[in-house]
């Protein structure tokens, strides 16, 4: 639950910026409708469509070698500050959890919408906003080894390499909410970067026969106190603009 | 525009400790074997030894020097069989002393992210040889439980 309390803290602190950005912009804006206004036309925004990568999860992969990550995010303005977006990435990620040693590799699908709450000048398309996903993934996982949990250590513990429980268990799925604040800025013509922070909850997951979910690609790990998890993306994105 | 401050913030949560990394004491862990000490005369009434070590063959050092009717000794985990020497060290003028081989197989259940695996041993057919020749102060063995999944109740009771 703390980790909740400090998640809320960190979307308010976002929003709280946002707000007061966009104040900053509304008396200027006043003037700019003024002149929009005599001409009785509003502007005619065009459908952006834009498509790129998180870079965070390659610059992690290069650093943690038992770590491998590629996920392509999208987004198109469906009318007004609505936006739909979607991710799709791929993960494998070997970790040391405690006893035990495991493999996790595996697909997933976010699909949702971003609500920009930034209001631009004109010809300016910077957002801050807020989302959600409905995110699923589909992902194996592999036991590689593990110490049992012993109590008296009399006998050496023996960290176990081949047995019934070293094995791999496919076919296994995760379905979660998330909850997105975050930015998008307009670096030159066309590319956007952005950042992102998520608050996941679990909805439902299948669990391997005898082990757990101990982590679910696009979820990240998932504890067993809670059904909370998070995650970031920070990515640079190139806007094609269709008009319509 | 792009807030560094919450990328070091975030940071911090990730690698942040969790109740979930610590095994709490008092989870159950791999269950030890309880031996009860009978009387072989009176094979309803139990027998309680005194001075017993306990050595488990190819320890240098013992487990315990015992004294009581009943006892709780491990077994060697990722192994088909336990190996035990337990000598009777109040017995004069003579030490007796027995070993035996206990036969056991096992399977392993998932508990939690922090305390991993778990193990159920489970008694071999024959559950147990005696490695000693002749004489021993064991008079007879036999099994009560066959799987050794708590510490609640005996698994074995040896007859002296």
């Amino acid at each position: 639950m703390k980790k909740v309390h400090i998640w809320l803290f960190t979307i308010s602190l976002t929003l709280t910026v946002s707000g007061l950005s966009s104040q900053e912009v509304v008396a200027e804006e006043a003037l700019a409708e003024e002149v929009i206004d005599t001409l009785k036309k509003r502007e005619k925004k065009p459908y952006t469509l834009r498509f790129g990568i998180d870079l965070s999860k390659p610059v992690m992969a290069q650093m943690d070698k038992d770590y491998f990550g590629l996920e392509l995010v999208g987004d198109i303005r469906l009318y007004s500050e609505f936006y739909g977006a979607v991710e799709l990435g791929n993960e494998k990620k070997t970790q040391q959890s405690e006893r035990i040693n495991l493999t996790t590799t595996g697909t997933y699908l976010k699909l949702g919408f971003d609500y920009n709450m930034y209001k631009n000048w004109k010809g300016m398309n910077n957002s801050i906003y807020l989302g959600m996903r409905l995110g699923n993934s589909f992902h194996n996982q592999k036991v590689n080894e593990y110490e049992p949990y012993e109590l008296n250590h009399y006998w050496e513990t023996e960290i176990i390499k081949d047995g019934p429980e070293i094995r791999e268990q496919d076919a296994l799925q995760a379905r979660w909410i998330e909850i997105i604040a975050g930015i998008r800025v307009k670096m030159i013509n066309n590319i956007y970067m952005g950042f992102s922070l998520r608050l996941n909850r679990l909805m439902s997951d299948t669990r391997p026969v005898n082990f757990d979910n101990l982590y679910i690609p696009g979820f990240n790990k998932k504890t067993d106190e809670n059904v909370w998890g998070a995650g970031f993306n920070y990515t640079i994105t190139y806007a094609i603009p269709i008009k319509l | 525009m792009i807030p560094r401050s919450l990328i070091f913030f975030f940071a911090l949560i990730v690698l942040s400790c969790e109740k979930d990394d610590i095994c709490l004491e008092g989870t159950p862990g791999t269950a030890r074997m309880i031996i009860l000490f009978k009387d072989h005369e009176n094979p309803q009434l139990k027998k309680a030894v005194s001075k017993l070590l306990i050595r488990g063959l190819g320890q240098l050092d013992s487990l315990t020097i015992f004294s009581g009717d009943s006892i709780a000794i491990p077994l060697r985990n990722n192994f088909e069989f336990t190996q035990y020497e337990m000598t009777l060290r109040s017995s004069s003028p003579t030490l007796l002393s027995d070993s035996l081989q206990i036969n056991h197989t096992q399977f392993d259940t998932y508990i939690n992210r922090a305390c991993g695996y778990k193990s159920t041993y489970i008694f071999e057919n024959p559950f147990y040889y005696r490695l000693t020749q002749g004489e021993g102060w064991i008079k007879n063995i036999e099994k009560i439980r066959d799987t050794l999944s708590d510490e609640k109740s005996s698994h074995l009771a040896i007859y002296h």
